[in-house]
């Protein structure tokens, strides 16, 4: 417990802990090391309540399907739960030795499994999951599960107008990109996938050098990396052949659409930006704060408060992904008897405003100290904290990129802010969709 | 000072009685439980009538603590439904009498805590988290709102608008539209459990309204704070006390569970017409009430039917035999005086019949074929024994548990008598259970889907159709 505590305590050092000698005390507590066969594990210590979570994290989500295969990072990651040819039923095994956050979700860069179980079934899940991994599921429930992701289709996004505005703003913001297509596909694309498709996505993704797995528990270091070396090292490794997408070019900017769909007006106001890693990137994540985080953000008390023009202002980083070139989304919806347009002027205005006058230091200030305690924060429990060491872990090579993270956030000024501003939030990046209440004809 | 030290130890509860086929599994399954003891969760009244649950924790370096009022939604007049609701929204945002919303809101920023309220059934609750380094800047703050707010006028308004506009997107789901109206279905419209405020009751809610209601029911001895954090509870318990000088005891109203009559529970099936391609299928009649003896049996037998989907019967039939539905799950929801059981399914608008016939069989061999198996019966109760130990994962969790027993007016041991019930249960307690808990011949159904989209219209004929409420 105390070294994690340190370790936390460290982390709210502002300055930078990963320069500082203390950092080896750190590194004493995450335990990384990564397999012969190429799969990285992170180890995080938490002492007191005798229970782990573990991520498994893999390097392969929607952007990484061929155009046949639109919709099989999802379905696959559906079928993983089916069993494996040595074991029946993976996932009732698992729920009836008390596993608990046990989920997987696919987005468009990762497909991330996710469980919490009681630390004497470490082995038992040391085991399963590397079952999985080394002999693939099986595919005998593959056409009725195909109906059921039809069905969560239905659902999340032909009945669901944040989900269909999801689909239409990637199909129409982006071109040629990986990222045009929603991540649960089409229904005829999903209606098209077959055992073979998913069998030979298994084999060219599932690579353990695509792999990272964070356990933060009451571990015994060595003890557990003696059980992940048994199981795991017996993944055999295989070639990696991912070919590096080239990023979509946005020359074809702004665009703007306006759709009917029997639901309140909302809007969804886009900026190309650069893929991850960047040196931008904590820029786009401060202006997230800075614009729509929170009762004084700068939007919310401007449109929503002031002017009363809208009844919600929301600010999201990255869309749909980080592996490649994406949008920073202001999204909103507008007051009674007020228009989408309206909003989105006043908002251009502000940005506008933003770019040329910058903010006070005090404001900085206060941004700064809103971002260090969510990070914090977000580190209490188990999962959250293996959820981070597994993203940083995959996305930036190194999970101390963290401390990168926090370093650019301290030494962030008006003018960096600025530089972006004027650099993405301008006509030349814009995608504006709008959906506007009215019956479908 | 009251000590609710739990010598709840996860080795006493876990009942390892499965056999798996997989050797290994079958070994490493059955790996012995590690024992530990949980945190003490401390418990003191103060003099001013507030009662304080701590659990000190150190592992990280905040507190988090939440004010609870012994005042929820169930206590709205029906001429005002809506007001805690506003109330709620209000009351982090309006500032105090000592300080300006939009100074408190940015000091609060400048310290990077968060302060912000909930509203449930039979609490009002005021929340803030902290970095313990700016304790002794934001703890005054929030005890400052806790009890002086000011609701300001401005800020009503614009509550008022989003809340107006959050009406008129309550119909865009037919799931959330299903909810509600199969809640007022089986407890009736009238019910403060499932009522809900409109337009009318919102816009007649006035600033005094809520400054009234406030000051009628918030006072000491009508507040219990539930907290962790890395200090002494002593040390706490002195900032408390600091903090809340002055503030006296005042005579409330006791806020009793409201009475109200249950609707005859008879079978119905009623039909709501929503423009979709998507429906969903509601089931389900009357259940226990949350201090029923038999509570914790009804749970595992929930489990074995549909709770969390995968691996239960419902699950197992509709979703991975049939892929007829991606969501099918039953669900039992324990109020003060009554409870609901629910099963519900979400599917494509073709499919409803078929879906609604074969969760009505699924549950029908359920409760009349007497055909549970040893076997089925220990995983599941082997899967809730081996669940407990997340309940001590958050150190502020054990904390609400000691304070959400006492009001509730569970016994001290609950939580031990709950694991110890589920794991002396045996498979023939089990089949009274169902006979006596679980009605296929009382099912209430609804569907909320359209009717253009069905294949078989002759089937309409079931139903009685049920009106929206656009309000």
């Amino acid at each position: 417990m105390k070294q994690f505590c340190l370790w936390l305590i460290c982390l709210t050092l502002l300055s930078s802990c990963h320069a500082a000698k203390d950092d080896l005390q750190l590194l004493q507590n995450v335990e990384r090391f990564r397999l012969p066969n190429g799969m990285t594990f992170i180890l995080l210590p938490k002492k007191g309540v005798p229970i782990f979570a573990a991520h498994l994290r893999v390097k392969v989500g929607s952007m990484d399907e061929s155009i046949e295969e639109h919709g099989l990072a999802h379905l696959f990651e559906h079928m993983a739960y089916k069993g494996t040819a040595e074991i029946d039923d993976f996932y009732n095994t698992l729920k009836t030795n008390g596993a608990v956050d046990f989920n997987a979700l696919t987005s468009y860069d990762f497909t991330n499994y996710k469980i919490m179980l009681p630390l004497n079934k470490l082995e038992l899940w040391a085991y399963m999951e590397s079952d999985r991994l080394k002999n693939g599921p099986v595919f005998d429930a593959f056409f009725t599960e195909v109906q059921v992701v039809l069905s969560e289709r239905n659902k999340s996004v032909d009945n669901n107008p944040d989900g269909m505005l999801m689909e239409t703003f990637l199909n129409f913001a982006f071109a040629n990109s990986p990222y045009s297509h929603h991540v649960i596909g089409s229904n005829a694309e999903i209606s098209s996938l077959t055992p073979e498709k998913a069998k030979s996505f298994y084999e060219k993704f599932y690579t353990p050098s695509r792999m990272v797995v964070a356990l933060v528990g009451d571990l015994d270091v060595s003890e557990t990396k003696k059980i992940i070396t048994k199981y795991f090292g017996e993944i055999p490794a295989k070639p990696n052949d991912y070919q590096k997408i080239t990023p979509e070019s946005s020359a074809d900017l702004p665009k703007q659409k306006t759709i009917i769909w029997p639901a309140a007006d909302r809007f969804w106001l886009g900026y190309a930006r650069a893929a991850f890693p960047n040196a931008d990137d904590t820029t786009f994540d401060f202006l997230s704060e800075l614009l729509c985080n929170g009762e004084n953000s700068l939007l919310h008390k401007k449109i929503v408060l002031e002017m009363k023009l809208a009844v919600s202002i929301n600010c999201r980083a990255s869309v749909p992904g980080g592996r490649l070139p994406g949008y920073f989304i202001i999204s909103g919806m507008p007051a009674k008897a007020i228009q989408n347009a309206q909003v989105v002027e006043a908002i251009r205005k502000e940005l506008e405003t933003l770019t040329h006058e910058g903010i006070p230091v005090a404001d900085m200030a206060r941004y700064k100290a809103k971002l260090e305690a969510n990070f914090i924060y977000s580190l209490e429990s188990y999962s959250g904290m293996a959820s981070k060491l597994s993203f940083y872990e995959s996305f930036a090579g190194d999970w101390r990129e963290i401390y990168k993270f926090r370093a650019e956030l301290l030494a962030m000024d008006s003018k960096m802010l600025q530089r972006v501003l004027k650099t993405y939030f301008i006509p030349s990046h814009e995608v504006l969709l709008m959906l506007q209440q009215g019956e479908v004809q | 000072m009251k000590s609710y030290l739990r010598l709840f130890i996860v080795l006493l509860i876990v009942s390892p009685t499965t056999v798996w086929a997989n050797p290994k599994i079958d070994e490493l399954s059955n790996r012995e439980a590690i024992a530990f003891y949980p945190p003490q969760v401390f418990m003191q009244t103060l003099d001013s009538g507030t009662k304080v649950y701590y659990v000190q924790d150190q592992s990280l370096p905040l507190y988090e603590i939440s004010a609870f009022v012994s005042v929820g939604r169930i206590h709205e007049n029906a001429e005002s439904r809506g007001l805690t609701d506003l109330l709620m929204r209000l009351w982090p945002l309006g500032g105090t009498i000592n300080i300006q919303a939009d100074d408190l809101i940015e000091k609060i920023d400048n310290l990077g805590a968060k302060i912000d309220a909930d509203v449930s059934q039979e609490f009002l609750q005021l929340n803030l988290t902290t970095l313990a380094k700016y304790k002794d800047e934001t703890l005054p703050l929030f005890f400052d709102l806790l009890q002086n707010p000011h609701f300001d006028e401005r800020k009503l308004q614009i509550l008022k608008s989003k809340v107006l506009s959050g009406m008129d997107m309550r119909n865009e789901k037919a799931s959330e539209v299903a909810s509600r109206e199969f809640s007022q279905m089986l407890l009736g419209e009238k019910n403060p459990i499932v009522w809900k405020s409109n337009p009318d009751t919102i816009q007649s809610i006035t600033r005094d309204a809520i400054q009234n209601f406030f000051a009628e029911h918030v006072a000491p001895n009508q507040v219990t704070l539930v907290a962790k954090g890395p200090s002494e509870f002593l040390d706490f318990l002195q900032l408390c006390e600091k903090s809340m000088q002055g503030w006296s005891k005042s005579v409330v109203p006791s806020m009793a569970y409201p009475d109200f009559t249950l609707p005859a529970t008879l079978p119905d099936k009623q039909w709501l017409q929503l423009p979709s391609t998507q429906s969903v299928v509601l089931m389900g009649h009357l259940s226990v009430s949350r201090n029923d003896p038999d509570k914790m049996k009804i749970t595992v037998l929930n489990a074995i039917l549909g709770y969390g989907t995968i691996g239960s019967r419902l699950g197992n039939r509709i979703r991975n035999e049939l892929g007829l539905a991606y969501d099918v799950s039953s669900q039992l929801n324990n109020y003060a005086t009554t409870g609901i059981f629910m099963i519900s399914a979400v599917t494509a608008g073709e499919q409803v019949f078929a879906v609604m016939d074969e969760m009505q069989s699924v549950f029908k061999t359920f409760v009349e074929s007497d055909d549970i198996t040893e076997q089925e019966f220990n995983n599941t109760k082997n899967k809730i024994l081996n669940q407990s130990v997340f309940l001590y994962e958050k150190s502020f969790d054990l904390a609400w548990q000691s304070f959400i027993f006492d009001a509730y007016g569970y016994e001290k041991d609950y939580l031990e008598k709950y694991y110890m019930t589920i794991k002396n249960m045996t498979l023939a307690e089990a089949k009274a259970v169902i006979k006596t808990y679980f009605h296929p011949d009382q099912l209430q159904i609804l569907i909320v889907g359209d009717k253009n989209k069905i294949k078989d219209a002759s089937r309409l004929k079931e139903f009685k159709p049920r009106e929206l409420d656009k309000e």
